[in-house]
């Protein structure tokens, strides 16, 4: 892969982004962001491998929240690496994060070099899943109780599976239930289930 | 016959005489009860409710009041007061015990006979619901104190943090600059980040040690002083009007406050801010709208360590409604049929150094 490869940082503190921008951008094509709405609207009109996140994010600079659901989304929506670079220290927030599919989680303050291997690593990784993705394999990730038994996590997959598929042919039911190999009707079926939509239309 | 009259009358006369004599006196020591009860009452909030000084306070007032000793053994958060008892005297005594702390206390009078037991029962009774009050207010004040050290130490790491990181990265952008663009690059983001630093280590510094003084003056333009704050944070703003004023840095940091909680609430709805600058005799008004959620409590939000923000310290406003009023300003908040206003109030004879 030749083209220059993409990096979002979303964080607030001005003077730290301007900085992580510099020090990135000599490799990397670099956006910035300062909270959810402005990654979102980024990750929305560009291709980005890899997104740099602080969890404490405006409005709620001191709580993870906002960080955790742009982790979600973009998980979600857009299959970009997450790598957390956060104050946050506590159990909770790393465990959310990780029950939301980040790729890695670190500590404020970092050392750049480790913060670099981090987003090398997850440059990699996203190279293996494209080549993997080329071969018809997809990786999803679930995160579910094992009390609630096989049930919740064959839910949870199947709806991961069609959304991922729905938004690479762009919800063309047509061809997202050719890739898939089933019928039309099944696949109205499981968008009812899973009340799946457009992006346009949540 | 004459002489029974005499006698019965004689006899009405001393009665009612013993009878108002004991009323008399009877009133006059209910009078010097709920005296010596006012003066407690006093007391307590001359030592500002604290247990341990109450005591002894108290004691040396009620020694001269018929009473002997106090003794007590007071247990609250690792705190024990203890005083035994020496007199061989009946005493009258209580004990309560809680989840969080314990009182056992008493009161030894000197005389228990006649109408003095109820008074002294009476004072008794006083005194332990009194300390028990006293207790229970400063388990809660060491409560809260702990909860707002833990939420300003927490909002203080997270800057520290972030400038620990900003130093480590830069440091390493340094290194690795080779060449005079390099540098210059820096130089740069540098220029661009000074603005910010200023506000996070004057934030920092606020936070520490509650100083807004800094002998910093704005001179200058209102719209251009909140264009300058609404561009750092980030806020959209329309602005209408305009005025020219010199003002003391405790002024901008309430102004500071007043439009980053208008920037929070614009990232969680998305508002519109309209700012429109009043310019009259003695001061500028500052009127910043939305039209966002009204607000629940148009008093409440400019208490200290009230927050409707998850994670929120709370002291923004008030801080701001503070400095304004200790500069002749004020800060107030209103909800309006479209969304909410805030008018900030800056006078014309701020105190500039």
């Amino acid at each position: 892969m030749n083209e220059k490869r993409t990096i979002l940082i979303v964080e607030d503190d001005i003077p730290l982004r301007k900085q992580l921008k510099l020090f990135l951008e000599k490799k990397y094509e670099v956006f910035e962001a300062s909270n959810k709405k402005e990654a979102l609207d980024i990750l929305e009109n560009n291709s980005v491998d890899v997104v740099v996140v602080d969890l404490g994010l405006p409005p709620f600079e001191d709580d993870p929240q906002e960080g955790l659901e742009l982790m979600e989304i973009i998980h979600e929506r857009f299959f970009s690496k997450v790598v957390v670079l956060t104050g946050q220290k506590t159990e909770e927030a790393a465990k959310e994060s990780l029950k939301k599919g980040v790729f890695d989680y670190l500590m404020k303050p970092v050392d750049p070099e480790v913060l670099f291997q981090s987003i090398n690593r997850a440059l990699f990784f996203r190279d293996i899943e494209r080549k993997l993705e080329d071969e018809g394999i997809e990786r999803i990730f679930v995160s579910a109780k094992i009390k609630d038994g096989v049930k919740g996590v064959r839910e949870e997959a199947t709806r991961k599976l069609i959304l991922k598929v729905l938004r690479d042919t762009n919800f063309n039911v047509y061809k997202a239930s050719k890739i898939l190999g089933m019928k039309r009707e099944n696949l109205y079926y499981f968008l009812k289930k899973f009340g799946i939509k457009r992006d346009d239309e949540n | 016959m004459r002489t029974d009259i005499i006698f019965l009358a004689l006899l009405f006369i001393v009665s009612g005489s013993l009878i108002i004599g004991i009323l008399v006196y009877l009133r006059k020591l209910a009078r010097g009860r709920i005296n010596l009860l006012l003066r407690l009452v006093d007391l307590n909030e001359l030592v500002d409710y604290d247990p341990k000084n109450f005591l002894v306070e108290a004691e040396k007032l009620l020694i001269s009041q018929g009473v002997e000793e106090l003794f007590y053994n007071i247990e609250y958060l690792g705190v024990v007061l203890k005083k035994e008892k020496t007199s061989s005297k009946k005493a009258l005594s209580r004990k309560v015990e809680r989840e969080d702390h314990t009182i056992e206390f008493g009161m030894v009078p000197v005389n228990m006979r006649g109408e003095r037991q109820l008074f002294n029962m009476w004072l008794f009774e006083f005194l332990f619901l009194t300390l028990r009050m006293n207790v229970a207010m400063k388990i809660k004040a060491i409560h809260e104190s702990f909860a707002r050290a833990g939420v300003v130490s927490s909002f203080i790491k997270h800057d520290i943090k972030n400038v620990a990181q900003f130093i480590h990265i830069l440091s390493y952008n340094l290194k690795s600059a080779k060449t005079a663009e390099d540098r210059e690059k820096i130089v740069g983001y540098l220029a661009e980040s000074i603005p910010y630093l200023r506000l996070r280590a004057e934030r920092i510094m606020d936070a520490l040690e509650g100083k807004e003084e800094r002998g910093e003056v704005w001179e200058g333009s209102v719209r251009d002083l909140v264009k300058e704050i609404s561009g750092t944070l980030g806020l959209p703003v329309e602005i209408e009007g305009d005025a020219e004023i010199v003002v003391n840095r405790e002024v901008e940091i309430a102004l500071e406050n007043v439009l980053k909680n208008t920037y929070e609430k614009h990232l969680r709805e998305n508002i519109d801010c309209k700012i429109r600058i009043r310019e009259e005799p003695e001061f500028v008004e500052i009127w910043i709208e939305d039209n966002g959620s009204p607000l629940e409590d148009t008093e409440r939000i400019f208490e200290p360590f009230y927050s409707t923000k998850k994670g929120g310290v709370g002291i923004g406003l008030y801080q701001a409604k503070l400095l304004l009023r200790k500069t002749g300003g004020d800060l107030y908040a209103e909800n309006t049929d479209h969304g909410v206003r805030f008018v900030v109030r800056i006078s014309k004879n701020t105190y500039v150094k």
